[in-house]
């Protein structure tokens, strides 16, 4: 069970999906920094996306890496929607409105997958699903690295708009100081929106990025969330850094949990980190503190 | 180009600003005098957009701009220079000063306003690269007027830029602001510090709990008995 190949290689794995979490958690921090919105939702839109891939891969034989085309743009549409019609309303709300309202998408998101495709677990397969890539006696499963890369390139992305196109200096400044930024010209509520709609669109790219290493369960969203509030508190509230190498990390610890913990216990490490994280420091490892 | 008319504003049940009007010309410096709390922001803020009136109009260049959102209102030229700078803490200086250019009006050229900037101030320049918080207060003014004036403002309106600031440095901040509205600026700005601000404008309005008390021409203001005692301490 000590064989350190092995140990290695999970501690490889957690990292490479911990990936997964760290664009998860970009959302969710590009949302809370510009509308202090804790949408509980989150992870229920991507597993709405899991899904929509399984629909999309047994009626169409579209694999679900290239239900990501069709994904982006619908979840785009989405964010903007939901956004637009109800969020925007909420800005002024008490945070319990707000969390009784996206519980509440939690739950329609839940029993509306339930009605469809029941509560039975279900794998979805894609073309990578069963292979793996030898690097001398390390092996790693290929949608690991499919979802390393994938999000590696999509973060790179995302910073240099935030660094270096006015769109992402706008968003910087609205998180920074709206009222100063609606008085430089800056149409916040329009950034606004348009940062909720990329932050669903992402989860249109880590559901299917997900795939092959999840099993997907109608009561799943939640506990998506859960992972992603977590890596945005370890990373620093905020921190658009953070909530990469906050991913990295609950990667990381989940991998090993899973590997050295009986299954009823594995899911608490994660937890455990957190908790030890808000003790030790509460404003996370890029927070300002 | 301003035009105030019985504008009154609430927080909530409580009226702060009660039937106020005031205008400013085109290529005027106006000054907005009165105490802490006397309404100086409000009104200001009300201008910008981000508060709205409950009764009362606003117009600039002729045009309504009740209602408006403030961006919309910057388009039109409205540019404000807020309370205690607010500049972007974490962005760099050419950072702050490519947002303010950022309006449909400025942006063409922008890369050319940037270097006007870093000539007319040139500790910016030195600083560029470095975040705004690390600015002392001064070059923080600077910078703060120099972001707004990237948005090629019409009205150029400042709250209290005198705030923080040591005497030496007022002085250089109103030295630039009368320089610009000598080149034409229209400018209203508001302030506690009635000496200065009544030295370098034309016109002034005094505001005392949410009224306008007294206005004319700021010098003769400056020897009223009333402006003396109460904004002078003479």
């Amino acid at each position: 069970m000590n064989d350190p190949i092995i140990l290695l290689q999970t501690g490889i794995s957690g990292l490479l999906f911990g990936s997964v979490y760290g664009l998860i958690a970009f959302g969710l921090t590009l949302v809370f920094a510009l509308t202090r919105l804790l949408n509980f939702a989150h992870g229920s839109f991507m597993l709405l996306a899991m899904y929509g891939s399984m629909v999309l891969s047994q009626r169409f034989g579209i694999d679900p890496y290239l239900s990501v085309l069709i994904h982006v743009p619908v979840f785009f549409g989405i964010g903007y929607l939901l956004y637009r019609w109800i969020f925007a309303g909420l800005m002024e709300s008490e945070l319990i409105v707000v969390v009784q309202l996206t519980l509440g998408f939690v739950f329609i998101i839940q029993s509306a997958l339930q009605l469809t495709f029941t509560a039975d677990p279900q794998t979805v397969r894609t073309f990578a699903t069963n292979s793996r890539l030898a690097f001398g006696d390390i092996v790693i499963r290929t949608p690991l690295i499919i979802a390393l890369v994938t999000a590696a390139v999509l973060a790179a992305a995302l910073f240099w708009m935030l660094q270096r196109t006015d769109f992402g200096r706008f968003i910087r400044a609205s998180v920074q100081d709206p009222v100063a930024a609606a008085l430089m010209g800056i149409d916040v509520n329009r950034v606004r929106i348009l940062a909720f709609s990329i932050a669903i669109a992402l989860l249109g790219i880590a559901g299917p990025l997900a795939i092959p290493m999840w099993v997907l369960e109608p009561a799943a969203g939640m506990e998506i969330t859960l992972f992603g509030f977590i890596v945005v508190v370890l990373g620093g509230m905020g921190s658009f850094v953070g909530a990469f190498v906050g991913g990295l990390i609950v990667g990381v610890a989940e991998a090993y949990g899973n590997f050295f913990l009986p299954g009823t216990l594995a899911p608490v490490v994660p937890y455990a980190l957190f908790i030890l994280m808000l003790l030790f420091r509460p404003s996370g490892l890029f927070g300002e503190a | 180009m301003l035009e105030i008319d019985s504008l009154s504003v609430s927080y909530g049940p409580v009226e702060v600003l009660h039937g106020i009007s005031l205008s400013v010309g085109e290529g005027e410096f106006v000054a907005l005098v009165g105490s802490n709390n006397a309404g100086k922001s409000t009104l200001l803020l009300t201008i910008s957009g981000l508060l709205n009136p409950t009764k009362g109009t606003i117009r600039f260049l002729g045009k309504p701009m009740n209602g408006l959102a403030p961006h919309r209102r910057v388009a039109d030229g409205i540019i404000q220079v807020p309370e205690r700078k607010r500049l972007f803490p974490r962005m760099t200086v050419e950072e702050n000063l490519l947002v303010g250019g950022s309006n449909a009006r400025a942006i063409g050229e922008r890369p050319q306003m940037v270097q006007r900037m870093y000539e007319a101030f040139p500790v910016l320049g030195q600083r560029r690269k470095q975040e705004a918080q690390t600015l002392s207060g001064g070059e923080q003014q600077m910078l703060a007027i120099a972001r707004g004036m990237m948005a090629k403002p019409r009205l150029l309106i400042l709250d209290e830029p005198s705030l923080g600031l040591a005497p030496r440095i007022v002085g250089d901040i109103y030295k630039t602001l009368v320089a610009l509205n000598a080149e034409g600026l229209s400018v209203l700005l508001s302030e506690q510090n009635a000496r200065i601000s009544l030295q370098s404008s034309r016109r002034a309005y005094v505001i005392q709990e949410g009224r306008i008390v007294l206005s004319g021409n700021s010098a003769s203001l400056a020897n009223s008995d009333e402006v003396r005692q109460s904004y002078l301490g003479l």
